[in-house]
C-alpha cells in the first residue's frame, strides 16, 4: 500500500497548508478591505479574498462529510438488481 | 487487484479535492489560478463517485449482458468457424494457383494472388476480433478500474484516457459478442454462394486417367464416377473416357481432387466394372513432369477384357490361360473350378455369329436386349462347367461403327462441380467478393460502429465541459 500511503500523506499535507491559506487569505482579505485606502478596487479584491477563504473553510470542513455522504449514497443505490427477465 | 487500484482511485480522488479547496484558499486574486479551485472540488466528488460505483457498473454491465442475451462462447465459436472455413478456401485457391499454374497454360498467380490476399486480411481481422474479445471478457472490471484510477488523476491529467478506457470495457463486453447477429443481419438478403465449403477440402488436381481392362487394352467409352468414400450418393465429377479409354482432366474446369481419397465406379455397357486401385489416394499418383505435379492414374478392371468394344466379364475363380484375338474372332483357353457364367455385353449392330467350346458349338443361356445411356447392347449369359474350356467366339461386325457405343450423359468436370459454377474463374472472384465483404468489410464497420459508441460514452463519463460548483472566485 505504498502508493495509497504516498497519496495519503500529501492529502494530509495539502489539507493542513489549506488550513493555514484560509487563515492568511482570511487575514490578508480583512486587512485590504479595512485599510485606509480609498481605492474601491482593492478593497473588493479584499472581499472576495475573505469570501473565497470562507468558502475554502467551509469546504474543508465539510470533506470527510462530503465523501462519507458519497460513500453512503452510491453503495445504497449500487444494491444487487433484480434476475433478468428469461425469454 | 481491483480493489487496490480503485483504493488508490478513491485517495485520489480526496487529493484532488483538496487540492480544489487550496486552491480555492489561495490568498491570490488571480482568476486563472483561482477558477481550477471549484472544478477540481466537483472533480473530486465526480471521481469518488465513479469509484463507489464500481459495482454498479460491473452489474449493470452483467445485467445488460444477460438481458440482450449475449453469449461468448458462441461468438468464438463462429469466429472460429469463420476462420477455417476462410483457411479451408485459401488451402483451396492456393492449391488451384499452384497446381493449375503449372498443368494449364493460362493460369498463373496474377489472378489467384490478390484473391489470397483479400483471404489472408479477413483471418488477420477475425483472429484480431478473436484476441480483443478475449481480452475483454478476461480483463473487463481491471480495465474499468484502471479507466476510473485515470479518471481521477488531479487535474484531470488523463481524464480522457481514463473514460475511453471505461467506455471501451463497457461498450466491447456488451457491443462484441453482437458481431455475429450483426454479420448475419446484413449478409442474409444479399446471395450466399452455392458451394458447400466442405467440398474444397478434397483441393483439386489435374492430370490423366486410363481405364485398362484384364490384359491392359484400354476400355472406351466407360463413364467415370467419382464420389466421396462417406457419401458415395454425392458425386464429384463424372467422366467418359474417349474410344483410346483415355480421359483427360487438363481443363480448368476438370481436374481431380487432390487432397482427400475417393472412390471411383467405372460403368461399361450397364455394367460397373470392378477396377483396382479403389479407393483412391491421389497423393500415390503423382507423377512429376518438368517439376510439375501431375496426376496420372490406371485403373485396371479385374474381371473384364473389353474386345473392340465388346464387354466379357468373368466369374471370379475364373483362370484365363490364354487369349487370342483377330478381326472377328476371340479364343480363349480359361480353367473352372466349378460351373462358371461369362457375361457378354455386345453393342447394337455387332452380331454374335457363334460360340466354341471346346469346338462344340454352343448358345448362350440367356438373351436380352438392354439399353445403357442412348446406346443399346445385347446381354449373353454363357455357362462354362468344371474343367478346362477352349472358348472361340465369332463376330460379325459388318455395320458396326464405333460412335454409337458413346454414352449419352453429360460430364460433371470436378472443378465447376465442388464451386457450383461453370465459369471458375467468375464464381471464384464472387465467392472471394463476398468473403471479403462478410469477413472483412462487415466486421470492420461493426468495429467502427463500437467506436463511435465508445467516444459518446467516454464524453458522458468524462463530461465535455468542466463542471463547477456555484461558488463565485474573483
Amino acid at each position: 500500500m505504498e502508493i495509497v500511503d504516498f497519496i495519503r500523506d500529501i492529502t494530509i499535507k495539502v489539507i493542513a497548508i489549506a488550513w493555514m491559506l484560509f487563515f492568511l487569505t482570511w487575514v490578508i482579505g480583512w486587512a485590504l478591505r479595512g485599510s485606509p485606502i480609498p481605492f474601491l478596487r482593492v478593497k473588493r479584491a479584499g472581499q472576495g479574498l475573505i469570501e473565497d477563504s470562507i468558502w475554502a473553510a467551509f469546504w474543508l470542513a465539510m470533506g470527510s462529510t462530503v465523501f462519507g455522504l458519497v460513500a453512503y449514497i452510491v453503495s445504497t443505490v449500487g444494491l444487487p438488481f433484480p434476475a433478468p427477465p428469461t425469454p | 487487484m481491483d480493489y487496490y487500484i480503485l483504493t488508490i482511485a478513491f485517495y485520489l480522488s480526496v487529493l484532488t479535492y483538496y487540492i480544489g479547496v487550496l486552491i480555492l484558499a489561495l490568498p491570490i486574486p488571480w482568476y486563472g489560478i483561482k477558477k481550477w479551485g471549484p472544478i477540481l472540488i466537483v472533480d473530486g466528488i465526480k471521481s469518488a463517485i465513479l469509484v463507489f460505483s464500481f459495482n454498479i457498473i460491473i452489474l449493470s454491465v452483467a445485467y445488460i449482458s444477460e438481458v440482450i442475451g449475449i453469449n461468448w462462447y458462441n461468438f468464438n465459436a463462429w469466429i472460429v468457424g469463420k476462420i477455417s472455413e476462410l483457411v479451408l478456401l485459401y488451402t483451396f485457391l492456393f492449391s488451384l494457383q499452384t497446381v493449375a499454374s503449372k498443368v494449364i497454360s493460362g493460369i498463373t498467380g496474377i489472378f489467384t494472388s490478390p484473391l489470397l490476399s483479400l483471404i489472408t486480411y479477413s483471418i488477420i481481422l477475425l483472429e484480431t476480433f478473436l484476441i480483443v474479445g478475449a481480452v475483454v471478457y478476461s480483463y473487463c472490471s481491471k480495465f474499468i478500474a484502471i479507466g476510473i484510477l485515470l479518471h481521477n488523476i488531479p487535474f484531470r491529467i488523463s481524464r480522457a484516457a481514463g473514460s475511453t478506457l471505461i467506455a471501451f470495457a463497457i461498450i466491447y463486453f456488451i457491443g462484441l459478442p453482437l458481431l455475429p447477429t450483426f454479420i448475419e443481419t446484413i449478409t442474409t438478403p444479399t446471395i450466399t454462394p452455392k458451394i458447400d465449403l466442405n467440398t474444397l477440402k478434397t483441393g483439386v488436381a489435374y492430370g490423366t486417367i486410363y481405364l485398362k481392362d484384364i490384359i491392359g487394352k484400354p476400355i472406351p467409352y466407360a463413364i467415370l464416377k467419382i464420389t466421396m468414400p462417406n457419401d458415395k450418393s454425392k458425386i464429384l465429377a463424372l467422366y467418359i473416357s474417349n474410344s483410346e479409354g483415355i480421359i483427360n482432366a487438363l481443363s480448368l474446369e476438370r481436374g481431380l481432387p487432390a487432397d482427400e481419397e475417393y472412390l471411383v465406379e467405372v460403368e461399361y455397357l450397364g455394367r460397373i466394372i470392378p477396377v483396382t486401385p479403389n479407393p483412391i489416394n491421389p497423393k500415390q499418383h503423382y507423377k512429376h513432369q518438368n517439376e510439375t505435379p501431375y496426376i496420372k492414374l490406371v485403373l485396371k478392371a479385374i474381371d473384364t477384357i473389353v474386345y473392340r468394344y465388346i464387354s466379357f466379364s468373368f466369374e471370379e475363380g475364373t483362370i484365363i490361360n490364354y487369349i487370342k484375338t483377330n478381326a472377328t474372332l476371340m479364343k480363349l483357353i480359361i480353367k473352372c473350378n466349378n460351373k462358371k457364367y461369362i457375361e457378354l455385353r455386345i453393342p447394337d449392330e455387332i452380331e454374335l455369329v457363334k460360340i466354341y467350346d471346346n469346338n462344340t458349338e454352343i448358345v448362350p443361356i440367356r438373351k436380352e436386349i438392354l439399353e445403357w445411356y442412348g446406346v443399346t447392347y445385347t446381354y449373353y449369359k454363357v455357362e462354362v462347367e468344371e474343367g478346362v474350356h477352349n472358348l472361340e467366339f465369332h463376330f460379325n461386325f459388318n455395320n458396326f461403327t464405333p460412335d454409337k457405343v458413346k454414352p449419352n450423359a453429360s460430364e460433371v468436370p470436378y472443378l465447376s462441380n465442388i464451386i457450383g459454377e461453370d465459369n471458375i474463374i467468375e464464381a471464384i472472384h464472387r465467392l472471394i467478393a463476398l468473403f471479403f465483404f462478410t469477413y472483412f468489410i462487415a466486421p470492420l464497420s461493426y468495429f467502427f460502429i463500437l467506436i463511435s459508441v465508445t467516444y459518446g460514452l467516454a464524453s458522458f463519463i468524462g463530461g465535455r465541459r468542466a463542471m463547477r460548483i456555484p461558488v463565485r472566485v474573483i
